[in-house]
This record gives structure tokens, C-alpha cells and sequence, in this order.
């Protein structure tokens, strides 16, 4: 592992904003129509996955405040009800934050594992959501696949994040 | 002095411990703050719909120069995966294109045949015809596959005269309405989603209906008259009623009978595949130009009736389904 190199008070400034952005940029790749046909029928909750990490290795640089426009950004763009994601983001943060102290510096595979749990509840959550906000009973199939689709993206999303916060100063 | 520093200690660990725990407790507060903004915002949505929707159309104004570089890549690469594909299909694809020519040359000449009798047919009766709308092409810039809502968002909105309510087109048939328009980027509703109702009309046997997504891939038919037999295979045009879409545009054709859980759901394949949409027509067709025929419903009411979703009136028809003997 890379050595943490003296870096300055801007570059501090620029490695806090580096969760925050990530969580954006990843939103919006989810929003771009997919390459491969087929493909966006139903696309991986790559911001929960986001949140999740750094809520564990970094909370303090993902407040509740950056967790919320995050939810909102997705909110706007989806279409969807306005406050659905912010809401579910907020829990998925609250929910993260409570299982770091089992999760932070622990195999990955217990990181996955907690990870798996904590996008069940976000599915289950926004699912729960829309159907009150419709008033209908809405097929819960679609949420399931996204749910099972963001476990299998994590390790990849995970791989991403932490080259990302290697180049970061560490935390105080 | 020994004393001294050791009750020094305590309380500097004290002080940071203190200082620990503002942090904690605002982080809490701003919490409970944010959780209560996101479900006032949600109960908003329910109740201002209208001032929500300029508020999500601002907010997609904002995001629309982020989402146009974006897709640009995916666009390209998307073009090479196609162009790859045609590399390896030529040969045969040739050979369909020529067959299809062969028999599409038929139907040419029998269309021009019928359409000059069709015009003279008309100026025999002095029927009145809906005139053609003119169209704004666009390309379609996000797609969030989201398990509630099917829409997706193009590059064109009310600087170019797009406007809340008109039909959008692909080139094999309807792909759905603007649900919302800013400045530069609209959003469109698809006919799979909860909130899409289109009237249509079966094109052979001419009964009316109503095409209801439910989020699911394929739409189902609402308020086919119970003597209507319809088969497998059936195609469906827009009606023209309630003056939001123009008659005649190819929505799909009928994929299953007697599905579902009540036993006579009617589902329908459509014609354009919302999964590959790259670039759609807008047709700028205005309510004012309701096509003759239509009675009592003004444009607007139309409008709320199709977006409200339950509230399209059922009069003598039900909703069950004979099916085809």
C-alpha cells in the first residue's frame, strides 16, 4: 500500500469531496442509456452501493446532508416520486453508520454480506415507498432483480473505491 | 503538580470527547431534519403535483449538459456493438432484405393503387381528414432503469416548442407523451408505465379500448367491450379520442388472452422497444386539433384523465373478454 504523501490543505479540501462526487458520477452513469440492449431494463442501485462504502471506511466525509441531495439527484432523474430515494438513501446511511463498528476493517467477505442485507432493506424500503405513494400494489419481481444485481456489481464498485481512497489522506 | 496533570488530562479527553459528541449530535439533527424534508417532499408529490413537476423540470434543466457528455460515449459505442453485428449478418441479412423486397414491391404497388382511390373516394364524400403535425426529433439522453417508473429524458424541450401532453413517436410506432418539459430536456412517459393510458382502436375489427401500462414490459388492454373478439396478433392504432394523440399511429399488436390473475387480461407487444430507444419524434399535435367526432372532452380534461389513471370513464362497456372461438 501507497504511503501517505504530505498533501496540502486544498488537497485535503479536494479528497473530501471525493465521496460525494463518486456517489454523483455513479448516479448518473446509472441514468445513461445502456450500451448493451437489453441492459437497462432494470439498472443496479450503484448509489446505495456508494453511500454503503464510504459510510463504513469514511463516514464523516458522507454526511447526511451529501447522502440526501445524492438521493435527490436520482429522484429528479428517474422521474420517480421526489423525496423516495433521498428518504431510502438517508436509512441506507443510518443503517450503514450502525453496522460499521461489525463491518469496518473486516474481510471483504463480511463487508459483502452486510452489504447484501443493507440493499435488501433499500429495495424492500423504496419498494414499500412507491407502492404507498401509487396506491397500488406494484410487482415487487423488478426490485428484486435490482436488489440482486447491485450485490453482484458491489465487488466491482468496492474495487473502484478503494483504488479511489488510496489516493486520499487518511482519516483523522 | 503531579496531581495537577493527571486531573489535566481527564479533562482535555473530556473536551474532545465533548467536541466528538456535538459533532455526533449534529450529524443527528441534520438527520432527523433531512429524513423530515424527504417525506414532506413526498407528500408534496401527492398533493402539488403541478409546482413539483416545474421544480423536477428545473432541477432536469440543471443536470441536462452533465447527462448529454455522459451519454455521448455510450452512444458510440453502442453505433460500434451495431456496426459489429452488421459485419457478421450481411450475407444472410442480404438475402432477408431481398425476399422482403420482392414482397414489399407487391405491397407497393397496391398501396399507390389504393391510395389514389382512397383520394378519389374522399373527394367524392368531402371527408375531412386529421391534418398531419409536424415533428421535432430528438435523441434520448437518460434511461434510469427503475423498477417504478418508465420514462426516459431527451434533449429537447420548450426552447424548441415541446410542451406538456404531445405524442412521441419512433419509427415503428408510439412510444408514449410528455409528462414534463423544461427548457432544454423533457421526460417522457412510456406506454409500460403505471401512469400511461393511450385510447386505441383495434384496426381490422375497429372496437375501442384503452392501453393501461402497469410497469410490467407489456401493457394490457382496459374496457375492451365484451363482445369484442380479438385474437393473438391483432394490431392496435391510436383512437384519436380525447384529442391527445392523433389517430392511426401503430402502437402494437396483441401478444396474450386470457392472462393473468383475473383470466382475462389482454396484453400487448408494442412495436417500438423502449429498451432501444436512441432517437424519437415529438409530434407537435395541439388538443385544439381533436379530430372531428370528439364530444365534451376538451383537451385538458383529456389530459388530467389520462395522467390521473383511473379516471377514464367506463360507461357500457366491461371489461371482460370473449375470446376468440
Amino acid at each position: 500500500m501507497r504511503s501517505a504523501q504530505p498533501i496540502g490543505v486544498i488537497g485535503r479540501f479536494v479528497a473530501a469531496l471525493v465521496p460525494s462526487l463518486t456517489a454523483v458520477v455513479f448516479v448518473l452513469v446509472g441514468v445513461v442509456p445502456a450500451a448493451v440492449p437489453g441492459l437497462s431494463t432494470v439498472s443496479p442501485l450503484l448509489s446505495v452501493a456508494v453511500i454503503f462504502f464510504w459510510v463504513v471506511t469514511r463516514p464523516a466525509l458522507m454526511p447526511p446532508a451529501a447522502v440526501f441531495f445524492v438521493g435527490l439527484l436520482q429522484d429528479v432523474l428517474s422521474g420517480g416520486p421526489i423525496g423516495l430515494w433521498a428518504l431510502t438513501l438517508l436509512v441506507v446511511q443510518y443503517l450503514s453508520l450502525s453496522q460499521r463498528q461489525y463491518l469496518f476493517g473486516k474481510t471483504f467477505t463480511l463487508g459483502w454480506v452486510g452489504f447484501a442485507s443493507i440493499v435488501s432493506g433499500a429495495a424492500l424500503l423504496a419498494w414499500l415507498g412507491a407502492c404507498i405513494y401509487y396506491g397500488v400494489f406494484l410487482s415487487p419481481a423488478p426490485v428484486l432483480v435490482q436488489g440482486a444485481l447491485t450485490m453482484l456489481v458491489y465487488p466491482a464498485i468496492a474495487w473502484i473505491l478503494v483504488g479511489l481512497s488510496r489516493w486520499m489522506p487518511p482519516a483523522q | 503538580m503531579g496531581n495537577g496533570m493527571k486531573r489535566m488530562r481527564p479533562r482535555v479527553n473530556q473536551g474532545g470527547r465533548l467536541a466528538v459528541r456535538l459533532q455526533d449530535l449534529g450529524q443527528r439533527l441534520s438527520f432527523i431534519i433531512l429524513v423530515c424534508a424527504a417525506l414532506v417532499l413526498l407528500l408534496a408529490g401527492r398533493t402539488e403535483t403541478e409546482r413539483m413537476e416545474v421544480f423536477r423540470s428545473a432541477l432536469s434543466d440543471f443536470t441536462a449538459p452533465l447527462l448529454e457528455v455522459s451519454s455521448r460515449p455510450v452512444q458510440v459505442l453502442r453505433a460500434s456493438f451495431e456496426q459489429f453485428d452488421q459485419y457478421f449478418n450481411t450475407l444472410e441479412e442480404n438475402q432477408i432484405l431481398r425476399a422482403r423486397l420482392a414482397r414489399l414491391q407487391t405491397w407497393h404497388s397496391l398501396a399507390l393503387k389504393l391510395e389514389n382511390e382512397n383520394k378519389e373516394f374522399r373527394s367524392l364524400l368531402n371527408a375531412q381528414d386529421v391534418p398531419e403535425a409536424p415533428f421535432i426529433s430528438a435523441r434520448v439522453i437518460g434511461d434510469l432503469g427503475s423498477p417504478f417508473v418508465h420514462t426516459v429524458l431527451i434533449n429537447a424541450g420548450q426552447k424548441l416548442g415541446i410542451q406538456k401532453g404531445m405524442p412521441v413517436i419512433g419509427s415503428e410506432g408510439l412510444i408514449g407523451q410528455v409528462v414534463s418539459a423544461g427548457q432544454q430536456v423533457s421526460r417522457v412517459l412510456l406506454l409500460s408505465d403505471l401512469n400511461s393510458r393511450v385510447p386505441v382502436r383495434l384496426e381490422t375489427s375497429g372496437y375501442h379500448s384503452v392501453l393501461a401500462g402497469d410497469n410490467e414490459v407489456q401493457p394490457q388492454l382496459f374496457f375492451l367491450p365484451a363482445r369484442a373478439n380479438v385474437a393473438v396478433g391483432d394490431r392496435l392504432v391510436t383512437s384519436g379520442h380525447g384529442g391527445v394523440f392523433p389517430p392511426d399511429i401503430p402502437v402494437g399488436k396483441i401478444s396474450s388472452l386470457n392472462g393473468g390473475a383475473s383470466g382475462n387480461e389482454v396484453r400487448v407487444q408494442t412495436f417500438s422497444d423502449e429498451h432501444r430507444l436512441t432517437f424519437v419524434r415529438v409530434l407537435q399535435y395541439r388538443g385544439h386539433e381533436a379530430p372531428p367526432g370528439t364530444i365534451g372532452v376538451t383537451p385538458v380534461e383529456a389530459r388530467s384523465k389520462t395522467n390521473g389513471g383511473e379516471a377514464i370513464n367506463e360507461s357500457d362497456v366491461s371489461p371482460a373478454i370473449k375470446r376468440e372461438q
